[in-house]
């Protein structure tokens, strides 16, 4: 028993509105999880430079405006990424 | 045949407040102290329940070793693996894993016997098959091919049988005697794993040596110095973005399993706490939830696969 070919072929079918909304919730549904965990991370490198340098607590302060920059520029970066491949599949 | 039918049902009937009376007794003593029925409903352990004929309708029987009277110990002693400390004895969920998987192989082994016997013989599935066919199909062509992207086909095993399988391990807890073994954090971080191991691999297999920028942020465009800030600044946020994915998978289902099952059984809890006619609330509400959590059941299941084909896409098309 073999399928005629095409019949459970999904490969030519134009993406659904629906299917472009499930993605788009699944690529951003851990960007918050991540924007948190990226400055606790740099949180607690700025408590180890200070506990290695005795600059309390500047080194903490530092970390936390680091990683929550570098979570927010890893967002814009995969925004940005991702209207451009939107834009570039809307004129094709 | 139905005169003995009904007078057995009587007989159960009658049987049943004198059992709750005769159980009640002892308790009566320890009135004040309360008695947690949700925790080892939702938790893992070494005792289970089996149905049985008499009241209280169950028999718990212990998976380890007895100790006592009513005690029960893992089977096996602790193994030692560097700091760790691990037990490999079978448990409650353990074996609900196997009896899920055994299930599931059973089911869909013999849907696709049946498939491949109707579709020769009539030229389409049907009934539980073409039940099945739905789904299998429905997976593949609206969630998995879609956003895995081209050549996504290898990706569909994998997928439908997580699907599946959740599914499976989601529905043997709404079934009386039943145990969620997807309300288990280690089941969950276990399929996570997995999952974030084969989105790993596809990215590899993908991208080549273009996978180290998913992780390592190396901008050309940039002077060297800012270049190499940039490197150590953005390299450790771009590896917790690939870390968080599967953590938010495995947490994501096992509190949903959990809370749900924790609904569900305060509110058969409260049944038992008014003993009077405000009961029928409590009760109905009961209902609902398990019609809830049998929706919950497969959209769980459904979100868990839709999620791991988005993050298998993402990584094959990240080319930036």
């Amino acid at each position: 028993m073999t399928p005629e070919p095409g019949r459970f072929s999904a490969g030519n079918r134009t993406e659904t509105e629906d299917a472009r909304q499930a993605r788009s919730f699944g690529r951003y549904a851990g960007v918050g999880l991540q924007f948190a965990v990226s400055m606790v991370v740099f949180l607690y490198a700025g408590q180890w430079v200070d506990r290695r340098l005795g600059s309390a607590p500047v080194g903490m302060i530092v970390g936390v405006f680091v990683g929550a920059g570098a979570a927010f520029y890893s967002m814009y970066r995969r925004l940005m990424a991702d209207l451009q491949r939107d834009e570039a599949a809307r004129r094709k | 045949m139905r005169a003995i039918r009904s007078l057995f049902l009587a007989a159960t009937l009658l049987a049943l407040p004198a059992a709750a009376q005769e159980h009640a007794a002892p308790a009566e003593g320890a009135a004040a102290e309360n008695v947690d029925i949700i925790t080892p409903h939702i938790t893992d352990g070494f005792h289970m329940e089996l149905p049985y004929w008499a009241p209280p309708f169950y028999k718990e029987i212990c998976l380890g070793r007895h100790v006592g009277e009513h005690g029960c110990e893992a089977l096996w002693p602790d193994v030692h693996v560097g700091p760790l400390t691990l037990n490999f004895s079978p448990t409650k969920h353990v074996v609900f894993l196997f009896i899920g998987a055994t299930l599931l192989s059973l089911i869909m082994i013999m849907t696709a016997r049946a498939h491949a016997r109707h579709t020769h013989a009539i030229g389409r599935p049907k009934g539980f098959a073409a039940g099945i066919e739905a789904m299998v199909l429905y997976i593949r062509n609206e969630v998995i091919l879609p956003n895995v992207g081209h050549h996504g086909n290898g990706f569909v095993p994998y997928l439908l049988t997580c699907f599946f399988f959740i599914l499976t391990a989601n529905l043997l807890g709404l079934i009386p005697y039943g145990s969620t073994t997807t309300g288990n954090i280690s089941v969950t971080a276990t399929l996570a794993i997995i999952t974030f191991v084969v989105i790993e691999v596809a990215g590899m297999r993908a991208l080549g040596s273009g996978y180290l920028s998913t992780i390592f942020y190396w901008n050309k465009d940039l002077a060297l110095p800012i270049r190499i800030l940039m490197f150590i600044v953005m390299s450790p946020v771009e590896l917790v973005g690939k870390i968080t994915k599967p953590i938010a998978l495995a947490i994501r289902l096992f509190a949903n399993m959990t809370a749900g099952h924790i609904v569900l059984l305060a509110f058969i809890g409260l049944i038992f706490t008014f003993k009077s006619f405000v009961s029928a609330a409590p009760f109905f509400m009961a209902v609902a939830i398990s019609m809830l959590e049998l929706f919950v059941a497969f959209l769980q299941a459904f979100i868990f696969t839709l999620l791991s084909a988005v993050f298998i896409g993402q990584i094959r098309e990240s080319h930036h």
